[in-house]
C-alpha cells in the first residue's frame, strides 16, 4: 500500500454500479428567491454576498484547502452548483448515482432563525427539484428537514416525498438544540414513515467559533473532529429514546464520521444499558441490536496501517449489509471509490453491495439506480409442479 | 530499463514542472534546485493526480521554551502537494510528510551536456 504501485492515475474505474450516497451540491441561494413568497423571495434573491450569508458555514472561517494545498476549480473541475457540473464530477469520480446534499444549508441546524431556516429549506428542495435533479441520470436529492420547526418540516416533506428526484430526508447532526431523540421531532420522524422515505442524518461541525461540541477546538485539524461527536450524541439519543421502537418503519442513514466509531458506540452503548436499563425503558434489546438495522456512509473511511483492522471493524457492525459507499466530494476528506475496490478481505459480492446494492434497497430511486420490480410469485399451482 | 528522450523538459527552469507521459504512464519531470527530477502522477493514498499539484515550501513547527507554536519554512520550494488531499512529498525523496510509510518512486533525469533530457525507468 505505501509504495506506489503503477495502477494509473486519477479515479478507479468499475463495472458495477457505483452509488455515491453523499454528494455535495453548492447551491445559489439567489435562485431560491423565485420559489418563495416576500419578504424571503426578496432577501435571497438580492443578498449580497458580502458580508452577510444565510448561513454562517463553520468552513468559512477555515482555509479548508491548506493553502492551496488541495484543488478542485483549478484542476479544471466545475463546482458541483448546476445539473451538468453534476455530470462531470460523476465521470470524473466514477459513480453512477449520485445524492446530492446541499454545501451551504449543511449548516441549517446551527442557525436560531426559525423563519428563516424554513424559508431556505424551502427554498432548497424547490430549486433542486425543478433545476437539477435528473432520475434519468442517476442525480437525486434530500428533502432537508429543519430542526427549527418539525412541522413545518413535515409540511415540506409530504409536499415533495412523491416526487421522483427525492430519494430520502435529510438533517443534520451538528445540531446544538434538542437531541434527535426527543418527541419534539416527531413529526418529521412520522412524516418519513408516512411517505416511505429513509431519513439521512449528515454530521458536521461547528468550527471554533460554532456552538455545538466542537467548541472552542482551535484549528480545523482538531474541530473536524466534531462530525463524529455530533454523530455519537445523536445516536445516544436517537436509541435510548426510542426512535426504533416508536418508529420501527424508518430507516437511519448515518453519514459522514468515517465507520470506527459505529463499534465503539454498539460496545459502550450495551455496557451503559446493562447496568441502567430501566432509565430507558424504550429499548426492548441492547443498544447494539438497533444499530444493526441503521445504516452508515462510509466516508470518510479512516486510514489505517494494516487492513486487518478495517476488516475487524467491517466484521463487527456487518458491513456488507450496513456501509453505503459516500464520496463526500467535493470536501477536503473525500473519499474515492477505489478505497473500496481496493480492501483485498472484501468479496466481489461484498464491493457491490457496500459500493451500490445497499443504497439501492435503502435509498428510494425512480430512475437510474432503481432495483428492478419484484418477480411475482408463482401461482401456488405451478409451484406444487 | 527503458530511456526516454523528454525533449518538452529540456532548458527547465529552477521551480519548473511539465508533465509527460510514457507508455501510458504520467510523470511530472520537476527542476529542484537546478536539478531534474521525475515522479509518477499517482497519489500512494487513493491514486490522485499527485503531480497536478502544485510545489510549496516544507512547513515545520515547533514548540518554543515559552510553549508557544513557531512555525517556519525548512526548505523553500521543497514537496509536491496532491490536490486531492494535500499530502506533501519530498520531492527528493518521495517520502510522505506525514507518514514515510507512503512513498512515491523518485527518478534522476539525467541532461547530457548538449542539454538533451533523458529519464531511465
Amino acid at each position: 500500500m505505501p509504495e506506489d504501485n503503477g495502477s494509473g492515475p486519477s479515479t478507479a474505474q468499475s463495472s458495477r454500479l457505483v452509488v455515491d450516497t453523499d454528494a455535495h451540491y453548492y447551491e445559489n441561494p439567489r435562485l431560491f428567491g423565485k420559489f418563495l413568497d416576500e419578504p424571503w423571495r426578496t432577501r435571497l434573491e438580492r443578498w449580497s454576498g458580502l458580508y452577510y450569508a444565510p448561513i454562517a458555514a463553520a468552513s468559512r472561517t477555515h482555509d479548508v484547502l491548506v493553502g492551496g494545498r488541495m484543488k478542485r476549480k483549478d484542476l479544471g473541475l466545475p463546482v458541483t452548483d448546476c445539473r451538468d457540473g453534476v455530470l462531470e464530477i460523476m465521470k470524473y469520480l466514477g459513480t453512477d448515482v449520485s445524492v446530492l446534499l446541499p454545501g451551504l444549508l449543511l449548516g441549517i441546524a446551527e442557525i436560531s432563525d426559525k423563519r428563516r431556516a424554513v424559508a431556505l429549506c424551502h427554498g432548497f428542495i424547490e430549486h433542486m427539484l425543478a433545476e437539477t435533479v435528473d432520475p434519468a441520470q442517476g442525480i437525486y436529492t434530500l428533502i432537508v428537514a429543519c430542526n427549527q420547526s418539525p412541522s413545518d418540516a413535515a409540511t415540506l416533506i409530504d409536499r415533495h416525498a412523491s416526487h421522483e428526484g427525492v430519494c430520502g430526508v435529510g438533517m443534520m447532526t451538528d445540531a446544538p438544540f434538542l437531541p434527535f431523540g426527543d418527541s419534539y421531532y416527531d413529526p418529521i420522524y412520522e412524516a418519513c414513515v408516512r411517505n416511505h422515505l429513509p431519513l439521512v442524518l449528515h454530521s458536521g461541525y461547528g468550527g471554533p467559533e460554532g456552538h455545538e461540541s466542537g467548541y472552542g477546538l482551535q484549528s480545523y485539524v482538531e474541530n473536524h473532529i466534531a462530525f463524529v461527536f455530533n454523530n455519537m450524541r445523536q445516536m445516544t439519543s436517537i436509541i435510548f429514546q426510542g426512535v426504533p421502537e416508536r418508529f420501527p418503519e424508518l430507516k437511519l442513514v448515518f453519514q459522514e464520521a468515517g465507520v470506527f466509531w459505529i463499534p465503539q458506540m454498539m460496545f459502550r452503548l450495551d455496557s451503559e444499558y446493562s447496568m441502567r436499563r430501566p432509565e430507558v425503558p424504550w429499548l426492548k434489546k441492547p443498544p447494539s441490536e438497533y444499530m444493526k438495522s441503521f445504516y452508515y456512509g462510509t466516508q470518510p473511511l479512516e486510514r489505517v496501517p494494516n487492513e486487518k483492522y478495517l476488516k475487524y471493524v467491517f466484521e463487527m457492525i456487518d458491513a456488507e449489509r450496513t456501509l453505503l459507499f459516500a464520496t463526500d466530494w467535493p470536501h477536503s476528506d473525500f473519499d474515492a471509490p477505489m478505497v473500496i475496490e481496493r480492501m483485498s478481505f472484501l468479496s466481489e459480492a461484498g464491493k457491490d453491495r457496500i459500493l451500490g446494492g445497499n443504497a439501492r434497497s435503502v435509498l428510494r430511486f425512480a430512475g437510474k439506480g432503481a432495483l428492478p420490480p419484484p418477480q411475482p410469485a408463482a401461482p401456488l399451482a405451478e409451484a406444487r409442479v | 530499463m527503458p530511456t526516454y528522450d523528454l525533449p518538452q523538459a529540456k532548458g527547465l527552469p529552477p521551480g519548473g514542472k511539465v508533465m509527460v507521459t510514457l507508455d501510458g504512464r504520467e510523470y511530472g519531470i520537476y527542476n529542484v534546485g537546478g536539478r531534474l527530477r521525475a515522479l509518477r502522477n499517482v497519489c500512494p493514498d487513493q491514486s490522485g493526480p499527485l503531480c497536478q499539484g502544485d510545489v510549496f515550501d516544507r512547513i515545520e513547527a515547533e514548540v518554543t521554551p515559552s510553549r508557544e507554536i513557531r512555525e517556519y519554512v525548512k526548505e523553500k520550494q521543497a514537496v509536491v502537494a496532491c490536490p486531492w488531499h494535500g499530502w506533501e512529498y519530498d520531492l527528493r525523496t518521495g517520502e510522505c510528510l506525514w507518514n514515510p510509510r507512503y512513498r512515491v518512486k523518485v527518478y534522476d533525469v539525467e541532461v547530457a551536456a548538449d542539454g538533451t533530457v533523458r529519464l531511465t525507468i
